[in-house]
Parts: C-alpha cells; sequence; structure tokens
C-alpha cells in the first residue's frame, strides 16, 4: 500500500499540499481528480519522492525518505507528465531504460525482448527502431509508458505488491489509445499491483478507477468510489461550476463516453 | 566453413531493430584497430628519419644493439614514444570529458573547451607556471611534478561547480544560462590569467605562449607521469557512470525513479570532467574541439548509449589528436604548427554545422 498522512508540501514559501491523508491499495486504480492547481500533480510528485515533505509517506510500509532511490525503483515506476529527450535514442534504447534497475521481474533470457512486448502492449509494435524526437507527442507518452511498464512488468514481485504512478497518463492521447491505456492500468491492478492515476476526465474516472480521490486547493476533499464522489453538490463545489452527474444533455449535442467502448 | 561475413551478418540479422548495441561493438573494434594504426605511424613519422622498424626489432631482440645508432634509439624513445602516449591520452581525456559533460548537461553543445572549464584550468596552471617561484612555492614543493595537473585540476573543478550552479535551478538545467555564464567564466580565467602573464619573467613568458596554443611539443615520460594519474581515475569512473547518464538523459526525475542515485552521479561526473580536463590542459595547453566533435561524430554512428559512447570516445579522440599533431608536425616543416591550431580550424567551422544543424532545437 501507498499511504500518505498528514501531507504537506510547500514549494518556496507556499505551502501547496496541507495536511492530505491519502491510500492507494494494491488491486485497485486510485484515481486523483480536481481541478488546476488543486496540488494533484504535487501529490503524485510527492509520492513519487520528487519533494521534500512533511508528514509520512510510506511505500508497502517502509519510509518513502528512508529509501534509497534503487529501493523505491523497484517498487514503483513513474510516468512524467510529458519528457523531453536530450539525445537521439531509438525507441528500442528508451524503452530499455525501463529495465536499468533490474526489477522487471522477469527471467534474463525474456528481458531480451521485453521492449519488444511492451511495444506491443502500448500498440506501438513496430516502432522500436524509430528515433523518440520523431515521434508524435501521444506516442512519445506511449513510449513513455512502454518504458515504465518494464520498471514494475510483474506486478508483485517477491510478495511485494508494486506501483504504477501515472501523472496524467491520456492527456494526449485519442480516445481509443486512452482506453487502452486505462486497460492496462485495469490490468496491472487485476494481477495485484497498484495504480495512482491523475485524471481529468470525470468520465473516464468513473469508467476505469476503483476509488477516487478529490482535491481541492491542496487538501483531499472527498475520497470513496466512483459513484461516492460523482455527486452534484461535490462537483459543482470543487470544480466551482454547477454540474449535474448523470443527466442527458437537452437538445440534440451528440456525446459519447468511454463506458461504451466495446472490450 | 563459415566466413567471418556470414557471422557477422547472421548476428545482425538477430539484432532486433533500434538495438544499435551489436553495431557499437563493432565500431569499438574498428576504432581500436584504427587507434592502433594511428599510433604506429605517428611514432613512424617525424622530422628525423629514425627508423621504427629498426627499433622494434633491437626491442624485440631480433638484432644487436650496436646496429642501432644512439640517436635513432634517443628519437624514437625520448622524443617520439612519449609524445605519441600524451597524444592518445590528452585526445581521450579531451572527448571523454566531452562527452560526459554533454550527458551531465543533457546537451550537445556542452563542452570544456566552450564553457570556459579549460580556461579555469588553464588560469590553475598558469598560476604554478608564473607563481611557483614565489608565492606558490609551497605548493609546488609539496606536490612536485604534480603541482601543475592539480592546480589545473582545481580551476577546472571549481569552474565546472560554479557553472553547474548557474545554469541549474530545480533539477533543469538552462541551456542559454550554461553558456552565457561560460563566457562570463571564461572571461574572468582570461582576465586573472592575463594579470599573472603580465607579471611573468621572459623564459616563463615562452612557455606560457607555446603552452597557451596548445601542443604536444615538448612531450616528456614526466609529463605523462604526472598527467596520467589524474586522468586515469577520470576513465575508471566512466563505466559507472554510462547506465546513469543514460537515464539523466530523460530528466533529472525519471532518472532517479530508474533508481539513479541523482547527485552522487553529477558529482562523480563533474568530478571527472575536471580531472580529466586539467590534467590535459596542464601538459597540453588549451586544445579545442575535440570533446565537442568526437562525441557527436559517433552519435550519429553508433547513437547516445553512454556505455559505448564513452570508450569509443576515448578510441577516437586518441586518434584524432595523433592525426590532427601528424598534421601540425608536418605542415610547415621543419617548423610547427601548435596543434590547437589545427584543432581549431578544423573544429570550429564543425561546432557551427552543429548549430546550424540543431538551430530549430535548441531554442535558445
Amino acid at each position: 500500500m501507498i499511504e500518505a498522512s498528514s501531507l504537506t508540501v510547500s514549494i518556496g514559501h507556499k505551502l501547496i499540499l496541507s495536511g492530505v491523508d491519502f491510500a492507494a491499495r494494491p488491486g485497485e486504480v486510485t484515481a486523483v481528480v480536481g481541478p488546476n492547481g488543486s496540488g494533484k500533480s504535487t501529490l503524485i510528485k510527492a509520492l513519487s519522492g520528487d519533494l521534500p515533505y512533511g508528514g509520512s509517506i510510506t511505500l508497502n510500509g517502509r519510509e518513502l525518505s528512508s529509501m534509497r532511490p534503487a529501493e523505491a525503483a523497484a517498487l514503483r515506476a513513474v510516468l512524467p507528465q510529458a519528457a523531453s529527450l536530450s539525445f537521439p535514442y531509438t525507441v528500442r534504447e528508451v524503452v530499455r531504460l525501463g529495465i536499468l534497475g533490474g526489477h522487471s521481474g522477469t527471467l534474463p533470457h525474456q528481458e531480451q525482448s521485453l521492449p519488444e512486448r511492451a511495444l506491443a502492449r502500448v500498440d506501438l509494435a513496430g516502432f522500436a527502431g524509430r528515433y523518440y524526437q520523431e515521434l508524435s507527442g501521444g506516442e512519445q507518452q506511449r513510449v513513455q509508458l512502454a518504458r515504465v511498464l518494464c520498471q514494475v512488468w510483474k506486478p508483485v514481485l517477491d510478495g511485494q505488491p508494486r506501483y504504477l504512478l501515472l501523472d496524467e497518463p491520456v492527456s494526449s492521447l485519442d480516445i481509443k489509445h486512452q482506453l487502452l491505456v486505462m486497460r492496462i492500468a485495469r490490468a496491472f491492478a487485476g494481477e495485484g499491483g497498484g495504480v495512482i492515476a491523475v485524471l481529468h476526465d470525470l468520465n473516464l474516472m468513473a469508467a476505469c478507477a476503483d476509488r477516487a480521490v478529490v482535491m481541492k486547493n491542496g487538501r483531499a476533499v472527498a475520497a470513496g468510489t466512483p459513484a461516492d464522489v460523482m455527486r452534484n453538490g461535490l462537483l459543482s463545489d470543487v470544480f466551482d461550476c454547477a454540474l449535474k452527474v448523470g443527466v442527458v444533455p437537452q437538445g440534440a449535442t451528440p456525446f459519447v463516453l468511454p463506458q461504451t467502448a466495446e472490450e | 566453413m563459415l566466413s567471418a561475413r556470414t557471422i557477422l551478418f547472421r548476428r545482425l540479422e538477430a539484432v532486433p531493430e533500434g538495438d544499435r548495441s551489436a553495431r557499437a561493438r563493432l565500431a569499438l573494434l574498428v576504432l581500436a584497430a584504427m587507434l592502433v594504426v594511428v599510433a604506429s605511424l605517428s611514432v613512424a613519422t617525424g622530422a628525423s628519419d629514425a627508423s621504427l622498424t629498426a627499433v622494434v626489432k633491437w626491442w624485440l631482440g631480433l638484432v644487436p644493439e650496436d646496429t642501432l645508432s644512439q640517436r635513432d634509439r634517443i628519437v624514437i624513445q625520448e622524443i617520439r614514444l612519449p609524445r605519441t602516449a600524451l597524444g592518445i591520452l590528452v585526445g581521450a581525456a579531451l572527448a571523454v570529458s566531452g562527452a560526459l559533460m554533454q550527458g551531465l548537461f543533457r546537451n550537445p553543445l556542452a563542452d570544456p573547451g566552450i564553457v570556459g572549464v579549460s580556461a579555469g584550468a588553464g588560469l590553475g596552471a598558469i598560476a604554478v607556471i608564473v607563481l611557483g617561484g614565489t608565492v606558490l612555492g609551497p605548493v609546488v614543493s609539496l606536490f612536485g611534478i604534480y603541482a601543475l595537473p592539480l592546480a589545473a585540476f582545481s580551476g577546472g573543478l571549481a569552474t565546472t561547480l560554479l557553472l553547474y550552479r548557474v545554469a541549474t535551478r530545480r533539477g533543469q538545467t538552462s541551456i542559454a544560462t550554461m553558456l552565457l555564464a561560460g563566457i562570463a567564466l571564461a572571461a574572468l580565467s582570461g582576465a586573472l590569467s592575463g594579470i599573472l602573464v603580465y607579471l611573468a619573467d621572459d623564459r616563463q613568458l615562452r612557455d606560457l605562449t607555446f603552452w597557451a596554443l596548445g601542443s604536444l611539443g615538448g612531450a616528456t615520460w614526466t609529463k605523462i607521469l604526472a598527467a596520467g594519474p589524474v586522468i586515469a581515475l577520470a576513465f575508471v569512473a566512466t563505466p559507472l557512470l554510462a547506465r546513469g547518464l543514460d537515464a539523466l538523459a530523460l530528466g533529472e526525475a525519471s532518472a532517479r525513479h530508474l533508481g539513479v542515485p541523482v547527485q552522487r552521479l553529477k558529482a562523480a561526473a563533474i568530478l571527472s570532467v575536471a580531472a580529466a580536463t586539467g590534467a590535459s590542459v596542464a601538459v597540453s595547453g588549451g586544445i579545442g574541439f575535440i570533446g565537442i566533435v568526437v562525441p557527436h561524430l559517433l552519435r550519429l554512428i553508433i547513437g547516445p548509449d553512454h556505455r559505448f559512447l564513452l570508450p569509443a570516445s576515448a578510441l577516437l579522440g586518441a586518434s584524432l589528436l595523433l592525426l590532427a599533431d601528424s598534421v601540425s608536425r608536418t605542415i610547415v616543416p621543419p617548423a610547427e604548427l601548435p596543434i590547437g591550431i589545427v584543432t581549431a580550424v578544423f573544429g570550429a567551422p564543425f561546432f557551427l554545422w552543429v548549430l546550424l544543424r540543431r538551430r530549430g532545437v535548441l531554442d535558445l
């Protein structure tokens, strides 16, 4: 379990997170939702070990700040929001960096073909020889996901559940690939791993998450199942805009929901 | 029977797409062979007609000692061999420190010569040359032949640390700030060096002028003994840095998420750059552009994977510097052109070409 209690983070003199309690269990996809500037990304960064924090963050029971980078890397992988690359690496070379710490959990001879398998999983089979810098933003994001998957390929290793921390994993993806990424997250949780994902799309959250944590002004204001948090009053208040859950829009405005996609 | 060709191509077929490690290993072999050839040529050619084959035969005990003139033996053993050895050492050090610095700053334009590290190392060296008899006397008597490379190392280290401090904010290194801070630091080191040159006497001035342009001339086994261990320290560290530098290409946060101890990696890279650059500058002066040309060419051929880029840079850097040295020795006989001029004549246009190619991406 990844657990934070009374988590406080300041950047400069500004208090970004104040007293956040948070838990992400193995076997579940935990979504973090909330308006811009509510502290979602800061929460993911703190849970990734990028920021000094007050309070406590534990990773499978161990305090994060006392773990060496290599120890944390064996337990969780982090997908960044956007990643530029400074040198002309091929797609395969980028994905292979995920195996760097040597904790994929696969056998050595399987590790040879792991980049290809990870790329196939994110619908980028045949892209291995391309240059990362030549790909579109959405393709780059999926290459990064493939790299992250390599790092924690087996969701449970040596009895320890492992975690995927995804910061806006679908932000530059079309709907097909949004669903693909969320299915990968679900499958990872289904095999006993844990997933924490910052999501903007409430419908996608409702369709794919087991639990949701709602952030506002640096606090976790609600947590529960998607049905618990998808309430008119809570959403209208948090997003500061009158929203109605489950009401078909008036008139003929067409709409499409991720929930309607067939597996 | 399988020919070498068949074996090679079979192996290449088995290589997955996008995996350049087989190509890189082949390149390392070719570069090593090239260095052997270039180094042999470097020892065999020179102003005197001393014959290398005669000396080698004598070493191997194939001919008695008296068939060899005393002069030939001295020319080969005390002049050409140390010069070639120094060329290999310095060429490798300059190219590797270029590659390390580019990996550290995540930018192909970072080079100790361009961002003022060499100038800082030069200041340290000049200080020892000029003040070694007076103010810095105790330092010189304490460290002996190592005083010069250590002073250059300190100058290079101070500059690199300062540069990194100025150009990096919250784990992000600004290219524009780095280049501009480099200009400022180079200017400052240059000015301080100028003051020291002003204080120098006639004999020191002659040393300084020749040294400032960069040269492998005057190579002695003592110089190699002085610079060798410092440069070797940097080389020993590089294999440990390679994977971390690859991860660092993704950014500092992503590298840490992959398990890389980023602060330690950066400190080790900075120390290695300062050691390799400092020691090279101390024994051969300001030889520029090897550090930017070599890694860039290699990235085009074998890709940026540091496991291969670092050793390949060492091999190609050594070869290129020996070739430049051959040009400098033979282009205006019997005089010798400082090698720094040769590398700048070829290197500066190359640098401009890199800038032109990357103009869109640089976003200064």
